[in-house]
């Protein structure tokens, strides 16, 4: 706590704290330990370093009986605050700033709660309120809302305001996940003064969506706690005219209510039926709706086997692939939860929502996160479920995993030998979409070869079958050459007809990625006497192009060739420059500021100039297909060829 | 390359005045000017020249003096040595010796005044008789005879020696010393002497060239041919060529730029053709014709046969983006014009030739008609038309392969053209249809920022209807049929071989064209685009056309059709090849009676017009 700190927003003379009073005042407070007296002091205490050496229970203990001693922490108040309690937000920044002295939190956050309570108490009910409403704008508001439970334990909220300032702190922490301290407040009021939580359900309006949310909470509480017969009856009635309500806001607090009933353990298997019933029989929004409010029920750690099966069950029987985005990232955030102790669950339910358009980025997010975590805690399961999924909607993996954006953590947490078996498996599966999978993960995972037991038993057709997938994929020229090697590595097996197509496309791939391929290849050729053959054609024909480089033919200009390369140049180095910035998360947090002059850099920040730093240079390159530029119309139609041949074999084979 | 340069030069010196001098139906150009400047590379000094030199670009004025036989006269640089030229532009025979006064101003010029100032140190004399014309045995022993009735003195202590250029002295003292701009009349010295130094620095198809260059060439013939354009004027152009040919032979690119220099310089001689009487102008267009340019042509392609039967031999420039595709078939077209236009050209002359020159020129027209369907095959650029006009090219293959009977080439040339089409139809590379704007611009804008502009038209197209009507000349009806229905159907209407619509696209418009009436006047001056009539074909639904109409009938009713309601004449005595040249240059679209001549055979007269007749 530091004088400016605490000097800072408060205009009000009286309400001055400064360090010479607060130290005069503990001199008056003999009975405080060490401990209070540093922290009261403005320092903070940490159990590795602390000079005088007392221990963290020895501070706990201390805490604990101060907390315990309802007079102490009246006097602490009085003597913090004088006669002049702080009636805005500088309160919390200060009560902020006494919770975060200490490294251990549960004692001093009750001991400050105690504070906080002590020092509303003091004040009149609507200058406490009054207080209790800067709480928004306090510098830490997510820590000062971890007061809420004890706080609202002991100190009774007027009805109006509850409502507003209920609703205003929801709206206050917005999308942010760190909001138990609001709900376990929200829980203690309801617990604590339930008449009064039924008529803040009365007031509250429901015009917007935190309304509605802390109605749906308050609701849910009451409805499981034991309350006298007389409430009960009004709270009954109150959960009757919503339920039945021809106002669709209403009937959502209604079925929203059943999650925090859940959650205390109070729903029963028939209730939860009841519900799914009523919704899926709902308006569009509320079957929409259901599939939400049922995750949440069923992440209830108080549910039974029994209740959770049910709820398992009517998800596996209601979800489908045409479902909109949000419930499918639910239902996929839901397998993440569930996924560590029911994993077959979780796989079967990621399957229902398939496909999943490859822009919902969230979505295959958290299957990515389910499926890395898997394949730490369960190879083999991991190893089924994902070729499972993949098997089952293999042309929504192929779409995403052509994205170069995603699985970027699957493809670094997951290891080769872990994958392998998989790729191995879709490489030769009868579905197209499978193979082109296969070729996409065998690129992204940088096999060279494949286990030799599926070599072995692999027939020709499979192999003639993943040839012609490979002429009309867009791997990289590494994988490609890779997967090549490893074709011209099983040659003898094949008849003469696939054994010349393969010699056609080593000699295309030779022309197509001169460097890339041609440097494989070479290293290969005294292994396999076809690559050599090949590159001795390749050469002959780039001899020759370089024979005759300087015939003027080639060499006339067009006119616009020029503008339009500068164009092409410019739009590409943009597209390098979005893509850097959607990949990279820091130069999103980063602002990038173009250093128009200089080859070393500095700079001026919060009032001085740093150290100069050089610049460096980064730079990467990649080969790209020569024949795409050269024959586009050719290199197209020949990937149309190996379509209609894939599928003249497919045929051939179901006949067969 | 024209490797003998000496014809042209014949034919030019040949063709010369006496002396170079304005007349009331435009210059005359004379050979006095050559001598002047075969003096002036000598490092002689002018001592009496008969005309008052003056500015660049006028031609220089006749002195109205007595000239004594002596037309020009030089000193040396040590001013010893007198050197006279007595000038004639007749042959030297017996019967012109007195006639046309050689004898006379022979002996006139051996008696100059060495008494006048600055040649008070003459110690020789040396009088050069020329003439730019033959002689024959009497006219040599003429002046033999004179030669050595007159001595070796002039006075007591002066030498006097004599030389004799005939034509082809003077066409070699050209060929060694004056193969530059100085060569041309005095008036096209400074323009062209520019043309030279842009022809040396601007590589050929940039922007300075065809915006710089190619303009300025372009007035330089206009210079020349303007007004009532003569034999000589004529002559002038292979001149002007071959001494641009030797100042940019340091341009990496002069070869396939002088070829278009060379086409620029014809159809300025074409309309010559077309608007004289004069016979021998005419001789001389239609030699320029086959002798510079179809000779020129085969040359060129002879000597890079092995560049042009290369796989991807014609790629060139290489960014690793869609705009080397462009480019690449902007090259491919350039040379399939070319080709083409060699192999019609030749066609065209072979009747007219003797039965040895017929059979060699038979040989290079098999010759080049295989070189442009190895381009064809081993480079994918020629199956991409990128704008409407490329179908005068492709016009020049489908003539190649059908003069020479080669039907199976022509089915399967279609058909991977219709294959390439599709795809680009499809829209699965970043490549545009075909522009119907003509507008290569529109099109390397489209591919280099992958947005099209609203301008680029890929929704009509003459091009797509010149193919359609190229199928009705398959021998094969079913080979006919299935082009047709694949052109009709896949491009035109945008279906997948299954049959199913592609995706965004809609159907195109076919245009067809009939030239303006006074076509053959313009062509060889403007583009003919903006003129004539374009015939919108209604696209077929399949809900109206008649059930029985198939589509050969449907195509072969607007043919008939079309060339029922208009006669198309073409120019008198003008090469087809050359016209095709014209619309290639002037860009404009090519009248469809070029194909469907050859295909369905004479046009019938117009009836109204018949009538009326």
């Amino acid at each position: 706590m530091s004088d400016k700190r605490i000097s800072e927003g408060s205009s009000d003379e009286s309400t001055q704290f400064s360090r010479d009073k607060k130290a005069e005042l503990i001199q008056e407070l003999p009975q405080l330990s060490h401990y209070i007296t540093e922290i009261l002091s403005g320092n903070t205490w940490h159990p590795n370093n602390n000079p005088k050496g007392e221990t963290l229970e020895a501070v706990k203990k201390e805490i604990n009986d101060a907390l315990s001693n309802e007079k102490l922490v009246l006097l602490i108040v009085k003597k913090l605050f004088a006669s002049n309690i702080l009636k805005d937000k500088n309160l919390f920044d200060l009560l902020n700033d006494f919770y975060l002295s200490i490294a251990s939190g549960e004692e001093i956050k009750n001991l400050t709660s105690e504070i906080l309570h002590s020092a509303l108490s003091q004040l009149e009910k609507n200058e406490a309120e009054e207080l209790l409403n800067t709480l928004t704008k306090a510098d830490n508001f997510f820590l000062s809302i971890e007061y809420l439970p004890k706080l609202l334990k002991k100190f009774e909220l007027s009805t109006f305001f509850a409502a507003e300032w209920f609703v205003a702190l929801l709206e206050r922490i917005g999308n942010d996940l760190a909001s138990g301290g609001f709900w376990d407040g929200l829980k203690s009021f309801c617990e604590h003064f339930p008449p009064k939580a039924l008529e803040v359900i009365k007031f509250l309006p429901l015009e917007r969506a935190s309304q509605i949310s802390v109605s749906a909470f308050l609701l849910g509480i009451l409805r499981s706690l034991d309350l006298s017969s007389e409430l009960k009856t009004e709270v009954q009635k109150q959960i009757e005219i919503f339920s039945k309500s021809p106002m669709p806001q209403d009937r959502e607090v209604y079925h929203r209510s059943w999650i925090q009933t859940a959650w205390c353990g109070k729903m029963s298997v028939h209730e939860l039926a009841t519900l799914t019933n009523r919704m899926s029989k709902g308006t569009e929004e509320e079957r929409a709706q259901i599939f939400s409010i049922v995750c949440k029920i069923l992440l209830s750690p108080k549910g039974s086997v029994e209740f959770f099966s049910h709820g398992i069950e009517w998800l596996l029987d209601n979800l489908h692939s045409g479902l909109p985005a949000e419930i499918k990232y639910c239902m996929a955030d839901f397998a993440v939860r569930v996924g560590k102790d029911h994993t077959d669950t979780a796989g079967k339910l990621i399957k229902r929502i398939l496909p999943i358009p490859s822009e919902h980025q969230g979505t295959w997010g958290r299957i990515e996160y389910f499926l890395v975590d898997l394949s730490k805690r369960d190879p083999e399961e991991f190893r089924n479920i994902f070729s499972s999924l993949i098997e089952a909607e293999p042309q929504s993996w192929l779409q995403v995993l052509q994205s170069p954006n995603h699985f970027k953590y699957l493809e670094t947490r997951v290891s080769k030998d872990e994958i392998t078996s998989i790729i191995s498996q879709l490489l030769f599966n009868q579905s197209q979409d499978c193979r082109q999978v296969g070729l996409n993960l065998f690129e992204r995972f940088n096999l060279e070869t494949l286990p030799l037991e599926t070599l072995n038993s692999i027939c020709e057709n499979q192999v003639v079958l993943v040839f012609y997938e490979l002429q009309q994929s867009v791997i990289f020229v590494g994988a490609k050459t890779q997967f090549l090697l490893l074709i011209v590595s099983l040659m003898g097996k094949f008849k003469k007809e696939f054994q010349e197509e393969i010699y056609n496309e080593l000699v295309f791939q030779l022309k197509n990625y001169p460097s890339g391929c041609m440097k494989a290849f070479q290293q290969h050729s005294q292994s396999y006497p076809i690559l050599q053959q090949a590159i001795d054609e390749v050469d002959k024909y780039f001899e020759q192009l370089k024979e005759t480089a300087n015939y003027e033919m080639t060499t006339m200009e067009v006119a616009g060739y020029r503008r339009a390369s500068l164009l092409n140049a410019k739009k590409n180095s943009q597209e390098i420059a979005k893509g850097m910035k959607r990949g990279s998360s820091f130069m999103q947090l980063f602002k990038t500021v173009r250093l128009i002059y200089g080859k070393e850099w500095s700079t001026f920040h919060a009032g001085s100039l740093g150290e100069s730093s050089e610049l460096h240079e980064h730079s990467a390159s990649f080969e790209l297909p020569r024949m795409e530029f050269i024959n586009p119309e050719g290199v197209f139609l020949r990937r149309m060829e190996s379509l209609s041949k894939v599928r003249a074999i497919n045929k051939e084979m179901q006949n067969d | 390359m024209i490797e003998d340069r000496t014809p042209f030069l014949n034919f030019y010196i040949q063709s010369l005045a006496e002396r170079t001098r304005e007349e009331r139906d435009g210059a005359k150009f004379g050979f006095d000017w050559i001598i002047y400047n075969l003096a002036l590379s000598e490092g002689l000094i002018p001592q009496r020249l008969p005309f008052f030199r003056s500015g660049g670009d006028e031609t220089a004025k006749t002195k109205p003096e007595a000239e004594f036989g002596i037309d020009l006269a030089f000193l040396s640089r040590d001013k010893t040595k007198l050197t006279i030229f007595v000038l004639k532009n007749k042959p030297l025979k017996n019967t012109t010796w007195h006639k046309s006064k050689f004898h006379d101003d022979m002996c006139d010029a051996l008696s100059p005044d060495l008494g006048s100032t600055g040649l008070e140190h003459v110690k020789e004399v040396k009088v050069i008789l020329a003439y730019n014309k033959d002689e024959d045995k009497n006219g040599i022993q003429k002046y033999e005879n004179f030669v050595n009735s007159r001595g070796t003195k002039v006075g007591d202590d002066i030498s006097l020696s004599f030389e004799r250029w005939n034509l082809t002295k003077l066409t070699e003292e050209v060929k060694e010393k004056l193969l530059s701009p100085t060569l041309l009349p005095q008036k096209f010295f400074s323009l062209f002497t520019y043309i030279c130094s842009q022809f040396g620095d601007f590589r050929h198809g940039s922007e300075e060239w065809t915006n710089q260059l190619i303009p300025n060439w372009i007035r330089f013939l206009d210079d020349l041919l303007k007004d009532k354009a003569d034999e000589r004027t004529i002559r002038l152009i292979p001149v002007a060529l071959i001494i641009l040919q030797k100042e940019g032979s340091q341009n990496p690119t002069y070869k396939t730029g002088w070829i278009e220099l060379i086409e620029w310089a014809l159809l300025s001689a074409w309309k010559v053709y077309r608007s004289t009487d004069d016979y021998q102008v005419k001789i001389a267009v239609y030699k320029l014709w086959i002798n510079l340019y179809l000779d020129e042509l085969e040359h060129y392609y002879e000597a890079s046969t092995e560049r042009l039967v290369l796989e991807d031999g014609l790629v060139g420039m290489y960014t690793g983006s869609y705009v080397d595709s462009v480019a690449a078939s902007v090259v491919a077209y350039w040379h399939i014009a070319r080709l083409g236009l060699l192999c019609l050209g030749i066609a065209e002359i072979l009747p007219e030739l003797d039965e040895g020159p017929r059979k060699e020129y038979k040989k290079t027209k098999q010759k080049m008609v295989n070189l442009l369907v190895a381009l064809l095959n081993g480079n994918s650029a020629a199956f991409r038309p990128l704008i409407d006009l490329h179908h005068i090219e492709l016009f020049l293959v489908w003539a190649a392969l059908y003069t020479n009977g080669r039907g199976k080439d022509i089915y399967a040339w279609l058909s991977n053209l219709q294959q390439s089409l599709l795809v680009r139809r499809a829209a699965t590379t970043p490549l545009p249809f075909i522009d119907g704007t003509n507008n290569l611009e529109l099109v390397f804008e489209a591919v280099a920022t992958g947005k099209k502009q609203p301008e680029l038209c890929e929704n009509s197209s003459m091009l797509l209807l010149c193919i359609i009507e190229w199928c009705f000349s398959l021998p094969n009806e079913e080979q006919r049929d299935l082009l047709l229905n694949r052109y009709y159907h896949q491009i035109v209407h945008a279906k997948d071989p299954d049959g199913t619509p592609i995706e965004n696209t809609e159907p195109i418009d076919l245009i067809g064209w009939n030239p303006p009436d006074d076509w053959c006047n313009k062509v060889f001056c403007q583009s003919l685009a903006g003129e004539g009539e374009a015939q919108s074909l209604h696209a077929r639904t399949g809900t109206e056309e008649k059930d029985e109409e198939t589509l050969a009938q449907y195509f072969e009713n607007f043919i008939q059709q079309c060339r029922k309601k208009r006669t198309i004449s073409f120019p008198d005595g003008t090469p087809i090849s050359a016209v095709v040249l014209a619309c290639l240059k002037h860009r404009s679209p090519l009248p469809a009676e070029l194909w469907r001549v050859p295909i369905f055979g004479e046009q019938e007269a117009n009836q109204e017009e018949s009538a009326e007749s």
